[in-house]
């Protein structure tokens, strides 16, 4: 298990995340999409400060945490009020605005 | 464990501070009847103490935290073009408001924070700083787009916009782990590629770069990430989306600009590839979805996505000093938008109801300064002279050519060309239409003060259009590291 | 290598043992599917609701609430890993960073998030 095993199951749990985002319909799993998205970027920060014998990577994983979860709260308030109004959180039938 | 406590320097942070607490204040203020005018003097009162702040720190290069903030003249030049806008907005906020009662406070506090990540975002020389002020940013934004809570459209407008931010957030934080692992640290202004892990670092690094771009991308809604824009500036109140429209762009093109700074010894010239490819896509995608519009805030977003590609051709020849052709057009922008903006708000009737370009019919007729004011942001935007968006686009032009993306430039002229269409359908539909009946203002709208701002902003645009040597002589100052 | 012939068997019996108990059951048991014989714990107490039934919105501020102030203590877990070489610095930091969290707390408390009728 060397650094390159990190880096690429970082970059792999990344990559599901994108492409979580862009096929599913589910609001909330949007919003675990990024959830996982910013958590992969954790385990990419940790993995390099490792491998480059330095604690900064090791500090930005907590300033991450914490962003990620004000991020989460707010993206789950406004995905509530999402629920009362439409009914639904799929995201394809929400559709007011376009042109 | 030897630990250094670093050079804190408050001072280098005290305008974000000071905006802090009066955001803090804001979210406490409990009076009667008086509660929206308290609120909104407040915030104004906080981005004012802000502003009158600029002359103080001009030259001196202040830094924090280590070297993490600097207040150096570039800064301070955006620090005063957001406060600017954001002033604006505060006026636009104190019309649009007369829609609801609840949460005002509420409403300005996020303001005032929105005001402080950008900040951040624009004084930070580190990117994990720039990244913590693109999400106070971001964050405060997506709540105030969502700030009427029972209109539908505001609603989808702050989902969308929500779920694209924290992805493209993800995105610009994936191109920071690549940075680091490059280069070892995060700072911008201390850039040196690792030795002996070139192999490894030069990809890498490449990578980083492009996925910040990225990431910054879709923060100032340039194509082909502007997706989420049309919808969350018709979605939210027009209030917000004058704000919306103005105040991140300003804030990621400073990064973007000294990203830019930071790497030219590396000679990116896959970060010109990639500012060149966006601001072309942008130009296109911007001008020729504009012409097909039918409301006005989202013609007025195609538009403003338009004006981004025109902005980043500047930033082409950043090496040849085009940041001052950036921050001359951004000025210019702020003014031209917000002033848009400022006329939509004022014609906005229900909080739920979009405003078409057909509603302005005869608008000329009966206020003839409020029509008078919009053709001069609309020329202005269009780049004709003698207002100042001409000077704005010539600028951008010669450095562009200069820098050798002529290319680019005949583009960005065809595309000029396209966007007076868009332009002037409103004009005509301004001066050509008959008179209607009906008023076509709100009968809640309070036009003098309105008026008055907006005809100081009118001016402004002209007269920097006459005379722009000055503007431009700041700019210069601010972009001579 | 005995060691781990030893356990693999011993997971192989694990597994096997396992997977014979519930299929014998299986076939030689009768199945008289009670309302009782359904619920999750046939002698305890009876559920009071469906596990998928919706509950009440007060519990998700809550737990909005709990998940702000939860994360930012992991950067009091930091600040204590270097508390002695910091000094009184990182005792005033620490007092500056507490206290902007007691705002966001009392005005937390002002609008009600709080309140659990």
């Amino acid at each position: 298990m060397g650094f390159y095993h990190y880096l690429s199951f970082g970059i792999i749990l990344f990559s599901i995340g994108v492409v979580g985002f862009i096929i599913r319909n589910n609001t909330v799993v949007l919003l675990m999409s990024v959830e996982l998205m910013l958590n992969s970027v954790n385990l990419i920060f940790v993995a390099f400060s490792r491998y480059l014998h330095g604690t900064e990577g090791q500090v930005y994983v907590f300033i991450t945490m914490a962003i990620a979860a004000a991020e989460v709260a707010v993206g789950l308030a406004i995905v509530i009020s999402i629920y009362r109004l439409f009914g639904t959180l799929d995201i394809s039938k929400i559709k007011l605005l376009k042109g | 464990m030897n630990f250094v406590i670093p050079d804190v320097n408050l001072i280098s942070l005290l305008p974000e501070i000071i905006l802090l607490i009066f955001a803090t204040i804001l979210l406490f203020v409990q009076t009667g009847s008086e509660k929206k005018r308290i609120c909104a003097l407040l915030a104004f009162i906080g981005l004012v103490i802000t502003l009158v702040m600029v002359p103080f720190y001009w030259g001196k290069g202040i830094e924090g935290f280590g070297g993490l903030v600097i207040r150096d003249n570039f800064s301070l030049m955006c620090q005063t073009m957001i406060i600017v806008a954001v002033l604006l907005a505060v006026v636009y906020s104190y019309q649009y408001l007369v829609f609801e009662d609840k949460n005002i406070g509420e409403y300005y506090a996020l303001t005032l924070t929105s005001v402080m990540g950008m900040n951040i975002m624009i004084t930070g020389t580190d990117l994990i700083v720039i990244f913590l002020g693109m999400e106070i940013l971001s964050i405060s934004l997506y709540v105030l787009v969502a700030f009427f809570k029972t209109v539908r459209e505001g609603m989808e407008a702050s989902v969308k916009y929500m779920l694209l931010g924290a992805f493209a957030s993800a995105i610009f934080l994936l191109g920071i782990s690549f940075f680091y692992g490059a280069s070892g640290k995060t700072a911008l202004n201390a850039f040196v590629m690792l030795d002996g892990t070139s192999a490894m670092a030069m990809p890498l690094f490449f990578m980083g770069l492009s996925l910040i771009l990225v990431g910054l991308g879709f923060k100032i809604a340039s194509a082909p990430f502007h997706m989420w824009a049309p919808d969350a500036y018709e979605g939210a109140p027009t209030s917000v989306a004058s704000l919306l429209s103005v105040a991140p762009k300003i804030a990621g093109l400073a990064v973007i600009f000294r990203v830019g700074i930071g790497m030219a010894k590396y000679s990116p010239e896959i970060m010109m590839t990639i500012i060149a490819f966006m601001a072309v896509t942008s130009m296109i995608v911007g001008n020729f979805a504009a012409l097909r519009q039918s409301g006005l805030v989202r013609m007025l977003a195609y538009s403003g996505i338009a004006q981004v590609g025109y902005m980043l051709i500047s930033l082409l020849g950043i090496r040849e000093g085009g940041g001052s052709a950036l921050l001359f057009y951004l000025f210019i922008y702020v003014l031209m938008n917000m002033g848009a903006f400022g006329i939509a708000v004022l014609l906005t009737k229900e909080k739920d109801k979009r405003l078409l370009i057909e509603d302005m019919k005869g608008l000329a007729g009966q206020h003839p300064i409020i029509a008078f004011t919009m053709a001069v942001f609309l020329i202005s935007m269009a780049g004709i002279p003698p207002m100042g968006g001409f000077f704005a686009k010539f600028y951008v032009f010669k450095h562009g050519i200069e820098a050798g993306y002529l290319w680019v430039v005949i583009v960005a002229i065809i595309t000029t060309v396209v966007s007076l269409y868009y332009y002037f359908r409103v004009i005509i539909v301004m001066y050509m239409t008959e008179e209607e009946e009906k008023g076509i203002l709100p009968k809640h709208a309070e036009v003098n003060l309105f008026n008055a701002v907006l005809v100081a902003v009118a001016l402004l645009i002209i007269v920097l259009g006459v005379i722009p040597g000055s503007l431009l002589e700041i700019a210069q100052h601010a972009v001579a590291f | 290598m005995p060691d781990s012939y030893s356990l693999f068997f011993y997971i192989l019996l694990v597994v096997v043992s396992g997977v014979a108990i519930v299929a014998i059951s299986h076939f030689l048991g009768k199945r008289p599917l009670t309302s009782e014989k359904t619920i999750p714990y046939e002698c305890g107490m009876d559920p009071i609701d469906k596990p998928t039934s919706l509950f009440s919105i007060k519990f998700y501020v809550v737990a909005l609430i709990f998940v702000i102030f939860d994360v930012e203590t992991v950067f009091i877990y930091l600040w204590a890993i270097i508390v002695e070489e910091m000094g009184v610095f990182g005792l005033i930091e620490m007092f500056v960073f507490i206290g902007i969290l007691l705002v966001a707390f009392f005005y937390a408390w002002r609008k009600g998030g709080l309140k659990w009728e």
